[in-house]
């Protein structure tokens, strides 16, 4: 009797910790460096894998690099290329961190609410540490969650001709919106 | 009958010059792509369209045409004729008029071709031949037609008629469904997701890059937002799975999908990853199309 009642409330506790973390795997990321030069350095990921604690407010996305899809081919190989992303060596991207100010949130209310989030990002086996705003809403129970910010490339080691002659942006415009379920 | 001797004098001499020009800057370059000259000759011969592939990955987008490139071969042939006839004083109004009409059809296509690749961020130069060549065939047109008229269409029916030709072509290629091309492999959801999970890197290296028709029961079907619904097919046990983005057009139609339906999605394979967060592996699409729902 007692076995069993130890096991219901470890099963109810993991249940808890579950319901605390929200995923996705539909989050969106969109990479825009476009500049007056060159309008075509940009492209989106539809299939980003997101997660939010609710409780700790820890927040990680992660997304493979070779599902950015750009509107020609050409800047896909070079987004890839070995300059770029490397997405050969270094297939996936990530970035792990937390809400800041997680008590501005009540998640048990509907509403719009302003935070910060701070981690580090992980670009080509390369770690810098991020502070960005982001907007999370609350609507029927339903956690969305959108982030605009740029990073600078040099930081991750990418560089090259188009980047010095103005046709990518320095540094680049990502925006990150993610529902979770 | 002294001015109008020296007039056609004038005239004949203005010809034999641009005829010549046009043959010989046919084989000078046009344009500079970086650092790469092309030659007006290069479009007949294929190799502009070589360079723009291997360079820069843009190929020929209307190869239904490679017939009528043949054509342009004429255009140095027309500027000696034209040359020669003048020097003969046997002047050729409709001979002139061709000759000019093609070497500006010519110079049209190079301009429009070459601001493709300015929009893939290819520096490009228009260089001396390709100016000397649009001078000579104006030339050619103005002094050889004899009409206004004749003299008006010859000018302008050549740069229309590539304008509209490359205009209609390349919207075509641009806006073409991804599900008109050929699958590179056709597969069962299921096994997909096995091999990725047998070997990550073996998985990758005979998929990745590669268009895939994958068929099966639709596990999840998950809508971000208006414009897009991803398909899941999720292996049951171990959590891995494979996710289609269907966007725009697609996505109207994957609206209607319901799970547990037996689709088949095509896509690029983007290639399989592991996931720290969910801790299963993901394999991932992208430019996807509904085939059929069984």
């Amino acid at each position: 009797m007692k076995k069993t009642l130890i096991l219901s409330v470890l099963a109810l506790s993991s249940f808890a910790v579950f319901a605390q973390k929200k995923t996705t795997t539909s989050a969106t990321i969109a990479f825009d460096a476009s500049t007056s030069l060159d309008k075509l350095p940009k492209a989106e990921n539809k299939t980003v894998i997101a997660a939010v604690d609710t409780k700790t407010g820890a927040v990680q996305f992660e997304a493979n690099v070779k599902n950015f899809a750009f509107a020609n081919p050409m800047m896909q190989g070079h987004f890839n290329g070995e300059n770029w992303m490397n997405s050969d060596a270094f297939p996936s991207f990530s970035f792990a961190g937390a809400i800041t100010n997680l008590s501005k949130i009540n998640f048990t209310k509907d509403g719009t609410y302003n935070v910060d989030v701070e981690g580090n990002l992980n670009i080509k086996g390369k770690q810098q540490k991020l502070k960005v705003p982001a907007t999370v809403t609350v609507q029927s129970g339903i956690i969305s969650a959108t982030s605009q910010f740029t990073v600078s490339l040099a930081d991750y080691g990418i560089s090259g001709a188009p980047i010095d002659a103005g046709k990518v942006r320095k540094e680049p415009q990502i925006t990150v919106s993610a529902q979770f379920n | 009958m002294n001015n109008t001797a020296t007039a056609g004098q004038k005239t004949n001499w203005i010809l034999v010059i641009a005829g010549l020009l046009q043959a010989v800057a046919f084989f000078l370059a046009w344009v500079k792509w970086d650092s790469i000259a092309v030659t007006g000759s290069d479009m007949p011969s294929g190799k502009l369209f070589k360079i723009s592939e291997e360079n820069f990955m843009l190929p020929n987008p209307m190869p239904q045409l490679d017939f009528a490139f043949i054509l342009l071969w004429l255009i140095p042939v027309l500027g000696i004729l034209v040359a020669i006839l003048a020097l003969v004083k046997k002047s050729n109004a409709w001979l002139a008029g061709f000759a000019g009409l093609l070497a500006l059809t010519l110079v049209t296509v190079y301009y429009l071709f070459s601001d493709k690749l300015i929009d893939l961020g290819v520096k490009r130069e228009l260089q001396a031949g390709y100016f000397v060549a649009a001078i000579a065939a104006f030339l050619i047109i103005v002094t050889g037609v004899r009409n206004i008229a004749g003299k008006i269409i010859a000018l302008l029916i050549g740069p229309l008629f590539a304008w509209a030709s490359f205009t209609i072509i390349t919207n075509k290629v641009e806006n073409e469904g991804f599900g008109e091309e050929k699958a590179d492999y056709t597969i069962a959801a299921d096994n997909l997701i096995k091999e990725f999970m047998a070997s990550d890197s073996a998985a990758n290296a005979k998929y990745r890059e590669k268009i895939i028709e994958v068929s099966g029961a639709v596990s999840n079907i998950e809508i971000p937002n208006d414009s897009t619904v991803n398909i899941k097919f999720i292996d049951s046990v171990s959590g891995s799975y494979a996710i289609f983005p269907l966007l725009n057009e697609e996505a109207k139609a994957a609206k209607n999908v319901k799970q547990g339906e037996n689709v088949s999605l095509k896509g690029s394979c983007s290639g399989g990853v592991f996931s720290a967060i969910l801790g299963t592996e993901f394999i991932t699409f992208k430019r996807c199309s509904l085939v059929t729902k069984k």
